[in-house]
């Protein structure tokens, strides 16, 4: 008996990695101990073991298979740093040295015939042709659909600018293509390491990370969000949400985690590195050997509160959040797009144009920046062009769901769409898939405050209409629930 | 390859591979201990403390009650290699020789926080195996017989103490391991020489809906609670709290209703040890808990996995630092308190170093063996139905309630003496397989009487287990445990006990339906000792509950004191006049035994402390008392009265500064005069330095008495008059049960010498004595009354007589300390006071005169105690009329009384005092704080004699006593003492039934 038992086990161990199916326990494992006990033939064994082995690859139920891959995108020494205004264009901000190693780290989620990739890369943003340009190489190794790979840039300050930032980060393109490449390889890295895995989902709060730098007081935090919540108030959003996969095959586990807060704590140094997202990283690594991947939220009106408290709270949070997380059964792995217009305000826009025009002519005294700005974008734009074309995508596992979109989106809306969404647990990430700045609430249009009125012009666009908020909230919403009846 | 060379080896070796660094200095939680190698083939046991991890299939009996201390057994290690490099050679090479043998008996257990290697039976070949970190990884080293080599295999996870959780979840499955942490998550079995994925084992890892993680903040353990070859998965963090028990089935960890007692957290908040321990207390193979801390401590037992710990053994707030069981953990840090499992008691950590760290151990064996009557109270049957035969007698005894009653008793006299009786017929409900319990009443006495081999206890006819006379508290136990016997004493007296045996017996031994024939045998002769049946039939109903009675048990057994002592020499180095015999007349003439001043300080939770002396000299003169009392209030701040001083009595001591001189007939030649003031002065700064030391001394500590008998002593007034045997015994034992302070007092003159060499006499050999059984304790001796007991002298080689007498007092102090200690408890307090003592009618002038002619046949002492007696009387001096006698008493509440008598007193006091006192409470010392002369009692001072009125011009005083000296110093005791010692039943249960 001692032989069949030993015999029950290691066929528990091949079905279970082969099909994700336990022998023991069930049905077949009473038949098989009867056979194999009565007769104890080994012709019998191999009958029973190959029939099981049909029928359950026949009815075998798909499982998660996720893995990860991570490279190194140090820049160079040299290379042109964004995030912070030079004073003196021709004297761009460079990297002299890194203070913690900037990533690329992709993962990639399978479930039966679906494969998804989400890259998240320590970057001020990217472009959307860098976009396109991965999106299609990883498609194409990949042999899957390029809207089903999302690349998330952390808007790290401490990193240089891929997309257009006049004055604020001169574009560096041979690292841009380094870092091309190393999002492929990380993500082909992350197919071979895939492995089976159990996704654990779950929040906490990093109270005291993060404040609203749009106003001194008066903001509320997201557990105040309520059903009748809007632009009225300006918010923040405390809550750290986690994805936790528990892998098999003694392969490490992995995190990721969404939180929103600027990564802007090493100022204008010339240390590059991701910012506290990477003090979060060395916290995690040292006490529990896991090393986060990070997922940037909505941060418009957001900044961190300073770079050790606001890692410390956050790295608190998420260990909270992993320890509360709940095990989320992915049977549905689904890649949801959807191409939206973000309006833009050309009666806005040509009243500015106008002004920079008669101050250029009246030789009244200009910026090099508004100078600029007029020469290179504004006096040549084409006014036909009224609004911007966006992908916002949507990543359905099981009863959770990642939006991704390319702005600077203010804290209200993010709360929004997680409010309104009809998953369970909604992780709302900027910066994805391509970049278009700020997307303020309408009293920020009204008050010509900084996100609405000068980012456009440093971005090289006109400046969005005070409703693009709602437009973006209720376009992300509207293909979550797509999603979701999928 | 013994222990110590085991020991040398590694330190060697860790002096060539690590320079300076010791092998066991590198933290204070490394530990270096060797143990006996284990029997193979035995259950998988587990233990998983705080910060150690003890793991193996091989130890003998149940782990879970081991304890990772400085003696605690264990074969798996925890090894901390990680910082110390080429240890790992070490620990290899260890395992080598262990596996192969060559390392006789030996095998390290060396535990660290951090450990990063370990040392288990992977494989249950009883071989150890070794997990040992690489820098990418770790690997499994596993030993074979066959080749003697390892083999290497790889091993899934990095090794991590506090991640990988240890255990087995099938009864004889394979050794399993289970990590989940942040950062990985996974679950191995070893099967077939390699570790095989078990990731299913992970399923259902959550509680009350939060995911259970095995690292170190959460408190997570596998352990096998009920001991039934599978560990359930058990978390006591800050947070989460419940059982899992593993459900093969489904396959899936479930939760079992099993609960936690609220205080039971294996970490804090901080991820700091919180001062739980699973230890099986009570021996009944599950997991029990202790909880303990800086503010309370608790015990918990363990009864099922459907109730959990729903027995409460013990609980309490800590009151006092020292109170109480020592905790095992002090603001998250781990104590290194210890279960010693033999004793049944908590350890503290030796080196513990706070003041609450250091309490003394707590024994837990009172509080289970409430819990045992209580049990057997409830289930226990009669025990008595019909008597078979008695070889002994029958007549009439005192009972458990000390009443007398019919009783049927059997002496040890005679070997295979029987009584035998019959229980009532077993019925069906018994026998269904728990065992048979039975009460019956008896009684078991005489314990002065010598010892033999005790009686047999026979079950239908076979022998299963061998008892004896107690007057505590008792259980013994057959060794195939089929039967056991409680004695649950519930009368004694100063010999006898009576009260309730609990017999219990497996099913195997009897027939349904069947009487089970007790039989009580008889196992020596040449001893009065007897064990007595009570023929009674309805006991079931008069058992009286076993709370109140053993509470007090209870609390004496962990009361812990403070407790100093200290030793000084105090032997001359130069020839000085000796005390005790009149006809020396010149200076000593060598040394034979070493003289020495013994200091004990006391102090109870709530008292001041309180400071003995015992000093080997014939006599203590009140002056230096006073002297001592003065600077040591000074110098320690010590109460006066809380001081005692107490003189051997040797009268080969040195003679003291201004004590009388009229002992030797003429005035001492001016150079003996000066050496006797230079020794005095020499003595007195001993004293001083030896009290104070003592003082300096303090530490936690369980004070225990004992009352034996030696009987060397022999009324010398009279042959067969009356003595006093009694030998008290005061020990204290330190905070890990060792003796390091033994105090006796025997009432018996100091005389066994009398030649003109310094000696301590019988007194002195029996500190020797008792210190030869008791390594690095300090032994006291006083002298009871014994001012007309005279030991048996010892001719021509008198030294050896002496060394004889005080061989028997430390072999009998020896017997008590190891079998027959009481604890005490008690707050101690001193009461001092002087009574005076009227002297019969002063000689008159002319009287004086008349006496100085005298030339007596005692070498002329009347004669020259008259002529000292006028020339005082010619330079004014009055002639003292009274007596000053001090009496002191120490109690220890109503435990225990010790009196101190100034004086050298007759033994009529003492017997007098223990007819009137409790007998077992008191104790009398004599030659105490002063000792101005003999002090008769009225039945000597009628007698006259000696100690009756000659000896008073000894010691230069004018007349002997009058009478009332007598009631005048018991009243004093009484009235010191209270009414709280007066003797209950008094003169009941001397000796014979």
């Amino acid at each position: 008996m001692k032989k069949i038992d030993t015999s029950c086990r290691r066929l528990d161990a091949v079905l279970d990695r082969i099909v994700g199916w336990s022998f023991e326990g069930s049905d077949f494992h009473a038949v098989f101990r009867l056979f194999a006990g009565q007769r104890g033939q080994p012709i019998t064994i191999s009958l029973v073991l190959m029939a099981l082995l049909a029928g359950n690859l026949y009815a075998a139920k798909p499982r998660l298979l996720v893995g990860e891959g991570v490279v190194d995108i140090s820049p160079p020494h040299g290379t042109a740093l964004g995030g912070f205004h030079y004073s003196d264009p021709t004297r761009p901000r460079v990297t002299t040295s890194i203070h913690y190693p900037p990533e690329v780290r992709s993962i990639v989620i399978s479930y039966g015939q679906v494969t998804a990739v989400i890259i998240s890369f320590d970057m001020l943003n990217v472009s959307f042709e860098m976009v396109r340009d991965v999106q299609n190489r990883i498609g194409n190794a990949f042999k899957i659909s390029p809207q089903n790979i999302r690349i998330c840039a952390t808007h790290a300050h401490s990193m240089p600018s891929i997309a257009f930032n006049r004055h604020w980060g001169d574009n560096n393109p041979e690292y841009e293509a380094a870092v091309a490449n190393a999002m492929v390889k990380a993500s082909k890295l992350a197919r071979a390491d895939q492995t089976p895995t159990r996704l654990f989902v779950g929040k906490a709060r990093a109270a005291g990370a993060n404040v609203n730098r749009t106003v001194r007081e008066g903001a509320r935090a997201d557990i105040e969000f309520t059903e009748k919540s809007n632009e009225q108030d300006r918010w923040f959003d405390q809550t750290v949400h986690v994805l936790h996969f528990e892998r098999a095959e003694a392969k490490p586990n992995l995190l990721w985690y969404n939180f929103s807060a600027h990564p802007v704590t090493y100022g204008a140094s010339s240390a590059a590195g991701p910012g506290w997202p990477g003090l979060v990283q060395r916290l995690l690594r040292g006490q529990f050997d896991v090393s986060p991947s990070y997922l940037q939220g909505h941060i418009g009106d957001i900044n961190p509160v300073g770079r050790e408290q606001t890692a410390t709270m956050v790295a608190g949070a998420i260990v909270e959040a992993v320890e509360s997380a709940v095990e989320e059964p992915v049977e549905q792995l689904a890649v949801e797009t959807q191409l939206v217009e973000l309006p833009f305000d050309m009666d806005l826009f040509q009243k500015n144009r106008e002004i920079h025009q008669g101050k250029l002519a009246a030789n009244t005294g200009i910026s090099l920046f508004d100078q600029d700005w007029y020469d290179t974008f504004a006096s040549q734009y084409n006014l036909g062009k009224s609004s911007l074309p966006i992908t916002l995508a949507a990543i359905r596992l099981g009863d959770v769901a990642l939006l991704f979109h390319p702005a600077e989106l203010y804290t209200v809306y993010g709360l929004e769409i997680q409010r309104d969404s009809p998953f369970r647990q909604t992780l709302v990430v900027g910066y994805a898939d391509g970049y278009v700045g700020y997307v303020p609430d309408a009293k920020a249009y009204d008050r010509s405050e900084y996100a609405a009125a000068k980012v456009p012009r440093i971005l090289n666009y006109p400046p969005f209409q005070p409703a693009v908020g709602r437009v973006m909230t209720s376009s992300a919403v509207e293909l979550l629930k797509r999603v979701h009846r999928r | 390859m013994g222990k110590n060379q085991f020991v040398c080896l590694v330190a060697a070796m860790s002096l060539l591979c690590c320079g300076t660094v010791g092998f066991g200095a590198t933290d204070q939680d490394d530990k270096v201990t060797s143990v006996e190698r284990p029997a193979s083939g035995n259950p998988f046991g587990y233990l998983h403390a705080f910060d150690q991890t003890l793991i193996s299939r091989s130890l003998p009996g149940q782990i879970g009650t081991r304890w990772l201390a400085e003696h605690q057994l264990g074969d798996v290690l925890l090894v901390d290699l990680s910082r110390i490099g080429r240890r790992d050679e070490i620990v290899e090479r260890i395992l080598r020789e262990y596996n192969e043998g060559t390392g006789a008996d030996t095998v390290i257990q060396f535990v660290a926080r951090d450990a990063s290697n370990v040392i288990v039976d992977v494989n249950g070949d009883g071989a150890l195996d070794l997990i040992r970190s690489r820098g990418d990884g770790a690997e499994t080293l596993v030993w074979s017989d066959v080749d003697k080599d390892w083999t290497i295999v790889p091993f899934p996870v990095q090794v991590d103490t506090h991640s990988v959780l240890w255990g087995m979840t099938e009864r004889g499955g394979p050794t399993t391991i289970i990590v989940r942490s942040v950062g990985m998550s996974g679950a191995w079995e070893f099967v077939d020489g390699r570790w095989r994925d078990a990731h299913h084992l992970t399923r259902g890892l959550t509680l009350d809906g939060q995911r259970l993680f095995t690292d170190s903040k959460h408190g997570v353990r596998l352990l096998d609670l009920d001991n039934d070859g599978c560990c359930e998965l058990v978390a006591a963090g800050p947070t989460l709290r419940g059982v899992l028990r593993w459900n093969g089935e489904k396959k899936h960890w479930v939760k079992s209703r099993c609960k936690l007692p609220d205080a039971a957290a294996m970490i804090d908040r901080d991820g700091n040890d919180g001062g739980l321990r699973f230890v099986d207390v009570d021996e009944d193979g599950d997991q029990d808990l202790i909880i303990s801390d800086r503010d309370s401590y608790s015990v918990h037992l363990f009864d099922s996995l459907q109730t959990g710990w729903s027995s409460r053994l013990l609980s309490a707030k800590r009151s006092l630092d020292t109170d109480g069981i020592p905790p095992i953990s002090l603001n998250g840090q781990t104590t290194g308190a210890w279960y010693d499992p033999a004793t049944r008691t908590i350890h503290p950590a030796r080196n513990a170093k706070s003041k609450v760290a250091s309490a003394v151990g707590y024994s837990l064996r009172a509080s289970l063996l409430k819990r045992k009557i209580r049990h057997l109270e409830q289930v226990a049957g009669e025990g008595f139905a019909s008597l078979v035969s008695n070889d002994g007698d029958s007549d009439e005894w005192y009972n458990y309630q000390g009443q007398r009653v019919p009783n049927h008793h059997l002496r040890q006299n005679k070997v295979g003496a029987e009584l035998i009786w019959l229980t009532p017929p077993t019925n069906k409900v018994q026998t269904a397989g728990e065992p048979l319990h039975f009460v019956f009443l008896g009684a078991i006495g005489f314990r002065s009487q010598p010892t033999t081999e005790g009686y047999a206890l026979d079950i239908n006819g076979r022998e299963k287990l061998r008892f004896d006379v107690t007057a505590e508290y008792t259980r013994w136990q057959s060794d195939d445990s089929d039967a056991s016997l409680v004695f649950y004493p519930t009368w004694t007296s100063s010999e006898d006990a009576a009260g309730f045996f609990y017999l219990t017996v497996s099913p195997k031994l009897v027939s349904e339906g069947e009487p089970v024939r007790v039989g009580v045998r008889s196992l020596g002769s040449g001893s009065q000792r007897w064990f007595a049946l009570h023929p009674v039939k309805d006991v079931v109903g008069r058992q009286v509950g076993s709370q109140d009675k053993l509470a007090g048990v209870e609390a004496k057994e962990n009361t812990t004191y403070q407790v100093g002592v200290a030793a000084v020499d105090v032997t001359p180095e130069y020839p000085i006049r000796l005390r005790g015999y009149s006809g020396r007349s010149t200076e000593s003439e060598g040394i034979v035994q070493r003289l020495w001043a013994k200091a004990l300080v006391i102090q109870s939770p709530q008292r001041a402390p309180a400071l003995l002396i015992t000093l080997d000299n014939c006599l203590v003169p009140a002056y230096l008392r006073n002297e001592l009392a003065s600077r040591l209030q000074q110098r320690i701040g010590l109460e006066p009265d809380r001081f005692a001083i107490t003189a051997t009595h040797t009268h080969s001591g040195p003679m003291l500064a201004r004590m009388s001189e009229t002992l030797y007939c003429h005035p001492l030649p001016e150079s003996h005069r000066t050496r006797i003031e230079r020794y005095t002065e020499e003595l007195t700064g001993k004293l001083e330095k030896v009290a104070i030391e003592a003082w300096n001394d303090l530490q936690p500590a369980r004070l225990f008495r004992a009352q034996g008998n030696v009987t060397f002593a022999q009324n010398r007034r009279t042959k067969g008059g009356p003595v006093d045997h009694d030998l008290p015994v005061l020990v204290a034992k330190d905070r890990a049960g060792k003796v390091f302070a033994v105090y006796v007092s025997y009432a018996c003159h100091c005389t066994t010498l009398s030649h003109n060499k310094v000696s301590g006499d019988w007194a002195g050999y029996a500190q020797e004595q008792i210190q030869r059984a008791f390594p690095g304790a300090v032994a006291l001796v006083s002298v009871g009354c014994g001012a007309d007991a005279n030991p048996t002298r010892g001719g021509e080689d008198s030294d050896k007589t002496a060394a004889t007498h005080g061989q028997e007092i430390g072999r009998e102090a020896t017997r008590l300390i190891q079998y027959g200690l009481s604890p005490i408890s008690g707050e101690l307090d001193t009461r001092f006071s002087t009574v005076e003592l009227q002297l019969a009618a002063i000689p008159s002038r002319a009287e004086w005169e008349q006496r100085a002619k005298q030339n007596s046949e005692r070498g002329g002492t009347v004669g020259y105690h008259a002529r000292v007696h006028l020339q005082r009387l010619d330079q004014g001096e009055p002639i003292r009329s009274r007596v000053p006698l001090p009496v002191q008493t120490w109690t220890f509440a109503d435990e225990l009384a010790i009196v101190f008598l100034g004086g050298e007193v007759v033994v009529d006091y003492a017997l007098r005092l223990k007819r009137g006192i409790d007998s077992k409470r008191v104790w009398i010392n004599s030659y105490a704080n002063d000792v101005p002369c003999y002090i008769p009692s009225e039945r000597v001072l009628r007698e006259g004699g000696y100690e009756g009125g000659g000896a008073m011009i000894f010691h230069d005083w004018a007349a002997p006593f009058l009478p009332g000296v007598e009631d005048k110093i018991v009243d004093e005791v009484h009235y010191q003492l209270g009414p709280r010692y007066r003797r209950q039943h008094a003169a009941k249960g001397v000796g014979k039934p």
